[in-house]
């Protein structure tokens, strides 16, 4: 399973400031469109739940945002269902010594007409792990994923599927 | 066992090929030679060169051929009973493992795109040879969804090998870094 990029989409915060995309004039004196509001929702939770799930080794903060039907998968092929992604990013938190710095680039926010959001997400992460055989090691992640959403009634995100387009990850011992 | 466990330096030298190995200079601007190197320090350069050619030669050989032919015995011949990894995570495999792991991986790819090999750092000591050896290779994977990819890795090692029957022998391989990109191939 593939599932780097749940655990790097889990792990986004700390954006630098995200643009709204450009506008012409007549659009800039309207109401945020869809896709403005949709931007910083996706801003709010990578920067929220998704980043404090793993800062404070709180895996629910993560799965609750999972739909339970999400399908994710991956460049090569792989697959795997909501369980199984929630079962691998317990497991991934349960190794991370320490959150050294996580950021999300959003790009292409786009919200359908039946209100699905969703988003090219690019998640750039540095973390000391501990590996089974204790030792401690520094990894560093960078993954882009299209990622889609659904809003609740309640106003907060779900995510129903997320794709890993690309992936690198650079291991050395912790500095 | 994931298979980017046992990533070590023995699987990624298989996939080694021509690299740089070092380098001349052309110069002769005239600077005054400096003093003479003692003896002992010249046959030490040489046992180093020496080493080096021969390093170079099984990665150029048999260790790229095992790959491009995907025939592992070809790498796993230089691997003795005794052998054992290390990765940056502190996980460890011995010479078991990666017999059985490394035909697997084998036959996972569909083709060898690039394979590059930089020495560096070696050094003799009695019958062992060490070196910093720098793996660099671009390799299309069947993954088990059947889904061809493209995998970059760069990877350093510390890999040590003995000479037994003027064959060499790798001992053990010590990951010191690693890095992989993986993607749709373009």
């Amino acid at each position: 399973m593939r599932t780097r990029a749940w655990l790097a989409a889990a792990l986004a915060a700390a954006a630098p400031a995200l643009l709204p995309p450009a506008a012409s004039p007549a659009a800039a004196q309207s109401a945020p469109d869809a896709a403005q509001a949709a931007r910083a929702d996706l801003d709010a939770l990578y920067k929220g739940d998704y980043r404090r799930a793993f800062v404070e080794k709180n895996a629910d903060l993560f799965g609750r945002h999972i739909a339970p039907d999400l399908r994710y998968s991956s460049y090569d092929g792989s697959t795997a269902d909501a369980e199984g992604l929630k079962a691998f990013v317990a497991g991934r938190i349960a190794t991370i010594e320490r959150v050294v710095e996580h950021s999300v680039s959003l790009e292409h926010v786009t919200v359908d007409e039946a209100g699905r959001i969703t988003a090219v997400v690019t998640l750039t992460t540095v973390l000391d792990l501990r590996s089974p055989a204790g030792t401690i090691y520094t990894e560093t992640g960078v993954s882009t994923y299209r990622d889609a959403f659904v809003k609740q009634a309640d106003g907060s995100l779900l995510e129903v599927s997320a794709e890993l387009l690309r992936s690198h990850t650079a291991r050395a011992p912790r500095p | 066992m994931r298979l980017s466990n046992l990533r070590g330096a023995a699987l990624f030298a298989a996939l080694l090929a021509a690299a740089p190995l070092g380098c001349t200079s052309d110069d002769d601007g005239g600077a005054p030679p400096v003093e003479a190197a003692p003896i002992e320090a010249a046959e030490d350069a040489d046992a180093v060169a020496a080493a080096r050619d021969d390093l170079d030669a099984l990665y150029k050989g048999d260790y790229r051929r095992a790959f491009v032919e995907k025939n592992p015995d070809f790498f796993l011949r230089h691997i003795p009973d005794d052998f054992t990894s290390t990765q940056v995570d502190g996980s460890r495999a011995r010479a078991a493992e990666l017999r059985q792991f490394f035909p697997q991986f084998m036959a996972a790819i569909e083709r060898t795109l690039e394979h590059n090999v930089t020495i560096e750092q070696v050094k003799v000591r009695g019958d062992r040879i060490e070196a910093v050896v720098t793996l660099t290779t671009v390799l299309d994977l069947r993954s088990p969804a059947g889904v061809v990819y493209n995998e970059i890795s760069v990877g350093t090692y510390l890999d040590t090998f003995v000479r037994r029957d003027g064959t060499l022998f790798e001992v053990s391989g010590e990951q010191l870094r690693s890095s992989v990109t993986g993607g749709p191939r373009p």
